[in-house]
């Protein structure tokens, strides 16, 4: 099992956004995130907005905004089909901010115009989320380290 | 015979002209390479969206129903021309206009209102000549055609659809065969083929998060917005490859008359040195 990774790749229509081994990937399903791990049953699933997260062999974890797509998982290869995919430390929170107010501001009249409404509240918001976490996320340093409580 | 003079003008200026060219030529190779690179990027998601369709088609066993698979009775079509904004590509934009113009009187024929968008300066100049009604143009998509640009059209011509203001959607483009083939294509965008349930090599049995029905629902307006993308590619790189191929045959061209006026230059000097001296001995012989 230790020796298992997953062979990921997150393509979307304008180039592969991510290609590699990860020691394991967690995906924003569209009701809640989905974490995979070597060995993980054949599985289709639709993903919502939110964070994607892959682990690198050596253990690093890269970040990345998602749009909405596709996951597919067979034979330990997660491949992710998303429209747009970005780098969480790209994310621009005040644009987010701004399509958020956008949103909130429109009158939404029947099924598909409140659908949209609040897929576009969903992005923003999840937007946001991403970009302040990535904001605040940074290496530990030297003297946090050592102030650690020995367990 | 031509006055020498007035022959090697004209030579230099068609020396500079093969310069223009020769330079407008590795432009465009230099672009295809980009634009080739793009179409090739897009495949991956493109194999892998047809393939999970399928997929999924077989598992819920051919038998659903989604908006964008019916097929409504025609009463209004829309069309979009795909060409350049830039000229001087050989019969690139021509095509496209000739075969929006075509495809335009096979739709009318079956008394079908039909509306038009036409990307690109060329095209939209072509149609206007040819008194064709166009209900949006854009100029704004250049060589470098975005996923997002593609998708605001994309967008509201499937609002469109849904609203049922539109039963059919086609699109018109330079497909890009190959580096010495590309043929204009008319392609019916909308209503989709239903995904054939025939079965694919993949022997998997998936969990499907949620149902298959739903995550089909989800990925067929993807592989709508896909399929016009993909035009916007082709049509990026046809253009190159049209505007390559012109530039080269005119550089040619321009090289081959070169040397063809520096031969009538070279003969017409030898004329006029010989119709000289024998005026000079003609008159040195007279004096005597």
């Amino acid at each position: 099992m230790a020796d298992r990774t997953l062979t990921v790749s997150v393509v979307t229509p304008e180039g592969a956004a991510y290609e590699g081994q990860a020691l394991s990937v967690v995906a924003p399903a569209f009701d809640g995130e989905m974490a995979f791990y070597p060995m993980h049953a054949p599985l289709v699933g639709v993903l919502g907005y939110g964070e994607l997260r892959v682990t690198r062999t050596d253990n690093q974890t890269e970040h990345f905004y998602l749009a909405g797509g596709v996951v597919q998982v067979a034979n330990d290869e997660v491949t992710i089909l998303a429209e747009s995919v970005v780098p969480a430390p790209d994310v621009d929170d005040g644009e987010a901010r701004k399509m958020l107010d956008d949103a909130l501001a429109t009158q939404a009249v029947g099924e598909i115009e409140l659908d949209a409404r609040q897929a576009q509240m969903d992005d923003a918001r999840a937007r946001i989320r991403i970009a302040e976490r990535s904001k605040t996320r940074r290496e530990p340093t030297a003297r946090e380290i050592l102030e650690q409580p020995v367990e | 015979m031509a006055k020498p003079r007035a022959i090697l003008n004209r030579a230099k200026s068609i020396g500079s002209i093969a310069k223009i060219t020769d330079t407008m030529y590795k432009i465009a190779a230099a672009k295809f390479k980009r634009a080739f690179d793009r179409a090739v990027a897009a495949r991956p998601y493109t194999d892998k969206l047809t393939q999970l369709i399928g997929d999924l088609a077989s598992a819920a066993g051919g038998d659903f129903d989604h908006p964008l698979l019916e097929v409504r009775p025609t009463k209004t079509a829309l069309l979009i021309g795909i060409s350049s904004n830039r000229g001087l590509c050989g019969g690139y934009n021509s095509n496209v206009a000739n075969l929006v113009v075509k495809s335009c009187e096979e739709i009318k024929a079956r008394g079908v209102d039909l509306h038009v968008v036409a990307s690109g300066k060329r095209l939209i100049t072509m149609l206007k000549h040819k008194q064709i009604e166009i209900a949006h143009e854009f100029t704004h998509i250049e060589d470098r055609p975005t996923f997002e640009e593609v998708d605001a059209i994309t967008d509201e011509i499937m609002e469109r659809y849904g609203r049922g203001e539109i039963e059919e959607v086609f699109v018109v483009y330079t497909k890009f065969e190959s580096a010495s083939r590309q043929s204009a294509v008319c392609e019916k965008v909308l209503p989709l083929e239903t995904p054939s349930a025939e079965e694919s090599g993949s022997s998997h049995n998936y969990m499907f998060h949620p149902s298959a029905e739903e995550i089909l629902a989800d990925l067929l307006p993807r592989s709508v917005r896909l399929h016009v993308f993909q035009a916007f590619l082709d049509a990026a790189v046809s253009e190159q490859t049209a505007r390559r191929m012109a530039m080269k045959n005119a550089t040619d061209a321009a090289n081959e008359i070169i040397k063809d006026l520096t031969m009538l230059y070279n003969r017409s000097r030898q004329t006029q040195i010989t119709t000289e001296l024998s005026e000079i001995i003609g008159g040195a012989a007279a004096l005597e």
